[in-house]
Order: C-alpha cells, then structure tokens, then sequence
C-alpha cells in the first residue's frame, strides 16, 4: 500500500457528502452547546461571588465578637481582603483574550506554550501574593481571639501552618501533574516545528 | 439606534423622558432595528457556518477520527464549537480552507494534550485510551494503516501527513503550519519514507 492509495482513501472520506438534514441538526447542537457553556460560565462566576458575600458577611456578622482585640480586627480584616484578591483574580483570569485558534499551527503552539508557563508560575510562586493576607491575618486573628493564651494560640498557629504547608504542597503538585506533561508536550511540538528548517 | 446615546440626546432630556405615544412609536422603531439587525447578523453567521460545515464536514471529521480514534464524535464537536466560537475572526484575509485547517488542527491537538493528561490523572484508564497504537494486522486496510502510522508520528508530522493526504499545496501548507515550503517538502517526504518502511515491515510479519 503506498501514498497514493492512502491519499485516495482519505478523499473518499472527507468528500463523503453530509445531508441538509444533518447538518442543520449539527447547527443547531453546536449553537445548544455553545449556549450551555455560556450558561455554566456564568452559573459559576455568581456563584463565587455569592461565596465572596457570604464569607463576607460571616466576618461581618461576628464583628461584636472580634472588634475587642486590636490583633483580631487587623487579622479578619486581612482574611476579607485576601479573599477579595483571590475572588477578583480568578474572575478576571476568566476573561483571557480568546484563544487564536486561527492562528498558525507554530503561532499558536507557541501562545498556549506561554500561557501554560504563565499558570504554572502562578501554582508554584504566585501563591505568595495571592495568599499572603490571609497567612498573616490568619496568626494575628487566632492571636486576638485566644486572648494571648498560649495553648490554643499554638494549637491554632500550627493548625495554621499545617493547612499553608499543604496548600504550597498541592498547587506544586498540581503544576507537576497536570502542567508539565502538557508542556512538555507543547514544547517538543513547538520545536520540531521551529527547528523544522533545520537538516 | 438603542446604545449609547447621542450628544443631542442630553439636549432633549424632557423628550426622552416623557414617554408619549410618539416615543413609545419611535423607541419601537429602534428596537425592531436593533433586533433586525442583530438577526440579520446571525443568519449571516449561520449561512456563513452551514456553507463552511458543507465544504469541510467529512474534513473535520476526518481530522476527528486521525486525532481521537474511538473518540472521533467527541472532538468533531469540539471542532464544530471552536469554529462557531471563531467565526467572529474569520474576516476572509486568508482562504477559507487555510481558516478551517488552523482551528481544525489546533483545536484537535489541544484536545488531544488535555484528554492525554486527564487520562494519566484517572486511576484506572478505559480501554478507549487515544495515545495507543493499534494492534497492526498482517494485511491492514487504509485506515488501519493510517492508524498506526499516526501513532508512530509526532503531533507536528501527525499535521503535515494530514494536509499532504488532503492534497493541500505547500504554499498553504506553509500558511497553516507557520514553517516554510522547502523544510515542508523534506518532512512530507520523510513520512512518505516512514509509510514504506512501516508497510514493508508489516508484510514481512514485522
């Protein structure tokens, strides 16, 4: 079996004509889906803004209880404002300009490749800015609430550090599982497409 | 037009907002301009989608099946959206064909790259996994063949046999990869080697 005979075989494939029928039936799945997306996009956003208000208004609601330490107010009102940040980022990472998939193949291999570097960056060092309100607010909030008794300052500081320690240790996992064999991937393709001028 | 309103607007606030018969009329007017053009702008996207799905429908699916195997249904709608989803970018600066080959192939090999990694990350993998190769028979059909021979080829030569099959020309070849006609030519003709190779191999029982 040679090229030709493949080449032929793959004609008679894509020239396989489709009915009207058919194909006003793919219309209309395509526009469905599309729909569906949209919808479950924006099901989504509202509901982490929903999160944001409730959590919000939680901290809100115990002010009576938090407002006599100095220490408490600062930390809760860094926990609010660190989940603002995280809510605000993630919303408005949402809103990435849109893929150019009618870009060429090296183009557009390429844009992905740096987008990819981009998320992997902020899984493994972003975390620093993205929750750093909340680590500091978290210790001075526990300080302000256990009245300086050192006890349960410990016991919550500890619990503290345990949940940050597994936060860094599962972003990195995430960008080690899931992105790197991506991206490797995309970098070889990006290569051989790249050095493919070169013998 | 309804939108934003025009600096003359602001001069006629007590016409605007007194909602008299006339304006009620008039506002009435816009609206059905408003939506005739916004239907008439969604037929064109839809004429322009049903004449593009009539030229490439056996293409896309094609491509579909080279790149998902068992998974062909899947990513053809995964196409068929991301072309829809591109229609807005399509402003005929190149060939159609060339417009629909790009989002076809990019679209396929993303697919592809996110379905590989989510199958690694599934504790126990289907039967259905797209990164294997087929069992070769002694005596395999075209599309066996063609199988196995996409499997043995990297994503970027997975493309170019693709276009080379459909006959498209080097020059939009070239346009639709992103690399040049000569180091084109080579590749085209490397995997041709590959083929006989592969076909040889598998009549002397590998």
């Amino acid at each position: 079996m040679d090229f030709e005979e493949l080449q032929k075989n793959w004609r008679s494939e894509v020239n396989r004509p489709q009915g009207a029928a058919d194909v006003q039936k793919l219309l209309l799945d395509v526009q469905r889906q599309c729909n569906g997306l949209e919808r479950s996009a924006h099901r989504r956003d509202v509901r982490e803004i929903l999160e944001a208000v409730l959590v919000v208004a939680f901290f809100a609601a115990g002010w009576p209880i938090f407002s006599h330490s100095l220490a408490a107010s600062v930390g809760i009102a860094l926990i609010v404002l660190g989940y603002l940040i995280i809510v605000l980022t993630r919303l408005s990472s949402r809103r990435p300009e849109p893929m150019p998939l009618d870009a060429s193949v090296l183009q557009f291999s390429r844009q992905r490749l740096a987008w990819i570097d981009r998320q992997m960056r902020l899984l493994t060092t972003g975390m620093w800015w993205y929750a750093t309100p909340s680590f500091i607010g978290l210790p001075l909030a526990a300080w302000g609430l256990t009245a300086g008794n050192r006890l349960y300052f410990i016991l919550l500081l500890t619990s503290i550090v345990a949940a940050s320690v597994h936060y860094v240790y599962s972003r990195r996992k995430i960008a080690r599982n899931q992105w790197q064999p991506v991206r490797d991937e995309l970098a070889q393709l990006v290569a051989a497409l790249g050095t493919i001028d070169r013998p | 037009m309804i939108g934003k309103p025009s600096a003359g607007a602001h001069c006629r606030p007590a016409r605007m907002i007194r909602i008299s018969r006339n304006n009620v009329g008039v506002a009435s007017t816009n609206i059905d301009e408003h939506v005739a053009l916004a239907t008439s702008r969604m037929n064109d996207r839809q004429s322009l989608f049903l004449g593009l799905l009539e030229d490439n429908h056996g293409r896309w699916r094609a491509i579909a099946r080279s790149y998902a195997g068992n998974d062909t249904e899947d990513l053809l709608q995964e196409i068929l959206m991301q072309i829809w989803r591109s229609l807005d970018t399509f402003r005929g600066d190149s060939a159609s064909s060339t417009w629909c080959y790009r989002v076809a192939l990019n679209t396929a090999m993303s697919w592809r790259r996110s379905e590989q990694s989510r199958r690694q990350r599934l504790p126990i993998c289907d039967d259905r996994s797209v990164a294997s190769a087929p069992t070769p028979a002694r005596n395999p059909d075209c599309s066996e063949l063609l199988e196995w021979l996409m499997a043995e080829l990297s994503a970027a030569d997975k493309a170019i046999l693709l276009l080379s099959l459909d006959n498209v020309s080097y020059s939009e070849m070239a346009e639709i990869v992103g690399a040049t006609e000569g180091a084109l030519r080579v590749r085209v003709h490397r995997i041709k080697q590959r083929l006989a190779q592969l076909d040889v191999g598998l009549h002397d029982g590998l």
